[in-house]
């Protein structure tokens, strides 16, 4: 066994704390907007908050709509969960401002 | 003689009040009434319900075509299903739903009026208000009359009554009663379609 490898894992020299957060961050918010997005159906309308169901009146044969609460994200917040995760992570990678003697 | 003349005025009276036009009360206790709107947009269709409709019909089985009546819709009870999108409909820019909270048709009268068993086609003209603009519309419908079958609907057998089913599928231009003309047509389409199924049961009183 080498000396390196028993060493404790260090970040790269130079890179502060809330770089590496941020770094982290950002791809899990974009992958977990995905993620809730694809497991409610890859619905590429408009974000609802309710959906219909049809049922049949036996009696009169009319097909109505019963609406019912649930939350479907659409292709608008996918795109935002996803912009602002790619932003966090881009962030992090601004370099420093030097500051002037 | 008089007791033949008696028998023929009975039969007159009961042939008359068989004859006489029904009115039926379009306000569903089953909250199954619906008017359904569909107008394409960007990214996909705007479809949706308007759950509050009320008004009355009156129809005669035995004369379809003398058939009058008034069906309201709450403007306030239009809704799609997103939240934000419904206040948007309800607003100032498009329905206005607090300075019109009735969309009203009014039956002028029934043309190409034809019945096959207890269902009568026909082409039903009158006047469409919406957003306050009123305007002669003809829309073609379906009046199915079910006999008796209001108590079995409620549950109720021993209820008596009638049901008279109206069905109907028409398109008016939104921009034609002040919503948004000539605006926003990249996004919304100009055309709504709207859908109705409607039951109404026995009026009371």
């Amino acid at each position: 066994m080498s000396a390196s490898d028993s060493a404790p894992a260090t970040h790269p020299p130079g890179i502060p704390a809330w770089r590496i957060f941020l770094r982290l961050l950002g791809p899990f918010i974009a992958l977990a907007t995905f993620a809730r997005w694809a497991a409610s159906g890859y619905n590429r309308g408009w974000t609802k908050n309710r959906i219909e169901t049809v049922k049949l009146d036996e009696i009169t044969g009319i097909e109505y709509i019963e609406w019912q609460d649930a939350f479907i994200p659409g292709i608008e917040l996918l795109s935002l969960g996803v912009a602002a995760g790619l932003l966090l992570f881009a962030v992090t990678f601004v370099p420093r401002r030097k500051i002037q003697p | 003689m008089k007791k033949l003349a008696l028998l023929f005025t009975t039969a007159l009276t009961g042939l008359s009040l068989s004859a006489a036009p029904t009115a039926f009360d379009f306000k569903d206790p089953k909250g199954v009434n619906a008017i359904q709107f569909h107008l394409d947009s960007l990214l996909e269709p705007i479809a949706g319900t308007a759950g509050g409709v009320s008004g009355a019909v009156s129809f005669d089985p035995a004369n379809p075509a003398a058939t009058t009546g008034r069906i309201v819709v709450a403007a306030n009870s239009l809704k799609v299903s997103n939240t934000m999108m419904t206040e948007h409909l309800h607003g100032d820019n498009w329905l206005n739903v607090a300075q019109h909270p009735e969309i009203v048709f009014e039956l002028g009268a029934l043309t190409d009026v034809k019945t096959e068993g207890n269902t009568t086609s026909a082409t039903a003209t009158g006047k469409f208000t919406l957003k306050g603009v009123t305007k002669e519309i003809s829309v073609p419908v379906r009046l199915t009359h079910l006999a008796g079958a209001f108590g079995k609907r409620i549950n109720k057998p021993e209820v008596p009554g009638d049901l008279l089913v109206l069905r109907g599928e028409f398109t008016i231009q939104r921009g034609d009663y002040g919503i948004q003309p000539g605006r926003n047509e990249d996004k919304v389409n100009p055309e709504v379609r709207l859908t109705l199924a409607i039951v109404g049961g026995p009026a009371q009183g």
